[in-house]
């Protein structure tokens, strides 16, 4: 039997058809390759931003200070603990944001003009690292000079102008200072946390309204905020907002705080 | 000449190359999925935790700080019994917790036990010098202790705190303190032996000591004053007299006023069981009504008891037994079998019935993912309140608090009412 080729017809379809698909996968191709850095970028900064939200709230959520209104024998040792948003006397950087109708959970409101915002408080029960737990050698003097100091209190800073040289970078910068000492201004190490961040401010929820500032170092009696409003923007861009309850505050509605400190009467009416 | 078959070769090198370059993928997917469930896994244990401090806190509220006991409500929450912690596994929807609620002034509060006392814990005299220069004011440091010297020379230096300690993990900034110390279950031969049994049963110093241990100290209207020099004479005498004391001994104590501590009283020549439970019950020597560092008698166990320097172990073992019952106030201690007037001067200082600071101890755990927590609580004018929450170092607590094995499960939360989101 004799073996039948195929058409010229049968051969332009198939090539066509070869043709035209080569062309869409190389369309998606290279579209792809050309969106590729734009998505990386794009996933990078809603990673960061992920990041920087879970930080915050990490160590926002292990708040303490010392006699916390309840029990005066405890504040036997000092004042070593402190939430603040100014250790520097004057608060003038923050005047005071908006929003003061909405509720703690509610993330609308602040515009975020800038200001050089600083919160600096004292936190306490942040896990110790498991490295320095799994440590085998076991040894005192060597574990500090792997890890550095475990365990009590540690001072943490969240601020747009850090205490040491930026190095040109621009961001929210954290501080974070183990054991915790007795100067709220400097210590410890900083680094950059959030970067290509202009704007910040903090908003303390006192059980019924937002306030602009707190200071536990010259509040009677002292007590945390319920919640702190964290509001952060490039300069062009639309503010971002998020809230931390603070886990032992004991600041509701029924039970408000009514002295933020010194310098920090008044809240947004 | 061209070998057959290196078609198939190629092809084989490629789909193989592809093969990998899939895997690589895949791989890196995979691993960036498991630590986001990871995480999220780790916040969602953390919750549950933290609704366990609820549940072991809520068992606190309407808690008299008067007399702190092992019939109170606080004492079997978590448990089948006192002396099976935390064996009930509690669920709620797809996490579970078990929870402890601790009487802190059952446990050796490591900011105000002296020298003696600390001694008597499974530490070194070198652990325990350090302990007392790095807690306490001053610059000049023990012999085998350390100061600022010491801790400024290190790699990392900071300052020797000089104050009180926040927690029990702060004991790693002391010099000679690391995570064996603390946590290991000793498996040998602790020196000196904290718990009787074998040397598998010894506590870990985390589940016998506490940094706020705040007790009620005995004082009322109804009581007699005993810490002054002042005041009449005469209707002092007729107090003490209506009290129940003899006037030879009611005369000793006007002559020898001020008492500021029980032992002192309890000391007086000739005093009887019976005279010891009056002065205890109804005398006072103290304006304060709070003290740190005591150990409670109804809750303690016979390890903590026994780090106290003048409380013998026979005595402590007569304690621990009667804790069933539990004592309604100080003096009841004399009815305690073996307890002597002599004995029971060397420690009624150190000890109390009432506690005003309390520990939930918790681990939450989803799937595979566990978190310990502990929180402190403080009783202060009637009303409970929550002043701490540290996280655990290990996710394996319970052994480290010496639980016992979870025996049963209580649903607090069907999971199938649950809707995730």
């Amino acid at each position: 039997m004799r073996r039948r080729g195929v058409t010229l017809i049968e051969l332009m379809i198939s090539l066509a058809g070869t043709a035209l698909l080569s062309a869409t996968v190389l369309y998606a191709y290279t579209n792809a390759i050309k969106v590729a850095p734009a998505i990386r970028k794009s996933q990078e900064t809603i990673d960061a931003d992920q990041a920087f939200r879970e930080k915050v709230a990490d160590i926002l959520g292990h708040v303490y200070v010392l006699n916390n209104g309840a029990n005066v024998a405890l504040a036997v040792g000092g004042q070593r603990t402190y939430f603040t948003t100014n250790p520097q006397a004057n608060n003038t950087g923050l005047s005071g944001g908006s929003g003061a109708a909405s509720s703690p959970g509610n993330s609308s409101g602040s515009s975020g003009t800038s200001r050089n915002a600083q919160l600096v408080f004292t936190a306490l029960g942040e896990p110790t690292s498991q490295a320095a737990l799994q440590d085998a050698s076991n040894d005192f003097v060597q574990q500090n000079q792997t890890r550095g100091p475990q365990g009590g209190i540690i001072e943490f800073a969240l601020e747009l102008t850090p205490v040491g040289d930026a190095g040109g970078k621009k961001g929210i910068f954290i501080r974070e200072q183990r054991p915790a000492d007795t100067d709220p201004t400097s210590g410890g190490y900083e680094w950059l946390l959030l970067p290509d961040v202009d704007n910040l401010m903090f908003e303390f929820w006192d059980g019924t309204q937002w306030q602009p500032g707190w200071d536990t170092t010259t509040q009677t009696p002292i007590r945390l905020p319920a919640a702190v409003r964290i509001t952060y923007s490039k300069s062009s861009d639309t503010p971002k907002v998020f809230v931390v309850r603070l886990p032992l505050s004991d600041a509701t509605p029924a039970n408000p705080v009514t002295n933020f400190g010194n310098g920090m009467a008044g809240g947004n009416q | 000449m061209k070998r057959r078959g290196s078609t198939f070769v190629i092809t084989l090198a490629v789909i193989s190359a592809l093969t990998v370059v899939v895997a690589g993928i895949s791989s890196t997917i995979s691993l960036a999925s498991r630590a986001r469930v990871n995480r999220e896994a780790a916040r969602r244990a953390r919750v549950v935790a933290l609704s366990g401090i609820q549940y072991g806190f809520s068992a606190l509220v309407g808690q008299s700080t008067a007399t702190t006991g092992q019939n109170d409500t606080w004492a079997t929450t978590g448990c089948s019994a006192f002396t099976s912690p935390a064996d009930i596994v509690y669920q709620v929807g797809d996490g579970y917790f078990r929870v402890q609620v601790v009487d802190a002034t059952s446990l050796v509060d490591i900011n105000t036990a002296p020298a003696a006392q600390l001694q008597n814990l499974p530490l070194t005299q070198e652990q325990v010098d350090s302990l007392l220069d790095f807690r306490s004011a001053g610059e000049t440091a023990r012999p085998d202790g350390a100061k600022d010297s010491v801790y400024n020379s290190l790699a990392q230096p900071y300052n020797a705190k000089l104050g009180r300690l926040d927690t029990i993990d702060e004991l790693l900034q002391v010099q000679y303190f690391t995570r064996d110390t603390i946590w290991d279950i000793p498996t040998t031969s602790a020196n000196p032996q904290v718990a009787t049994g074998s040397s598998g049963l010894q506590p870990t110093l985390a589940s016998m000591i506490a940094v706020d241990a705040t007790a009620t100290l005995p004082s009322g209207a109804g009581r007699i004053n005993v810490s002054t020099t002042g005041g009449n004479q005469q209707q002092l005498s007729r107090q003490l007299q209506g009290a129940g004391l003899p006037i030879s001994l009611v005369t000793q104590i006007i002559q020898r006023r001020p008492f500021t501590t029980y032992g002192a009283l309890l000391r007086l020549p000739g005093v009887t069981i019976q005279q010891a439970t009056i002065m205890l019950t109804r005398l006072q020597v103290s304006a304060a009504t709070t003290a740190e560092g005591r150990i409670n008698l109804n809750t303690a166990t016979q390890a903590v008891l026994q780090t106290l320097p003048n409380l013998q172990s026979d005595v402590a073992q007569a304690i621990v037994s009667h804790q069933n019952s539990p004592l309604a106030n100080i003096g009841a201690l004399m009815s305690i079998p073996g307890v002597s007037v002599p004995n029971a001067a060397a420690f009624v200082d150190s000890v109390t019935v009432g506690s005003q600071t309390f520990l939930i101890r918790v681990v939450g755990w989803v799937g595979n993912t566990s978190v310990a927590l502990e929180a402190t609580v403080t009783i202060a004018g009637g009303t409970p309140k929550i002043t701490k929450i540290v996280d655990q170092p290990f996710p394996n607590m319970d052994v480290r608090w010496n639980w016992a094995d979870a025996a049963s499960t209580n649903t607090l939360v069907d999971p199938s009412q649950v809707t995730t989101q």
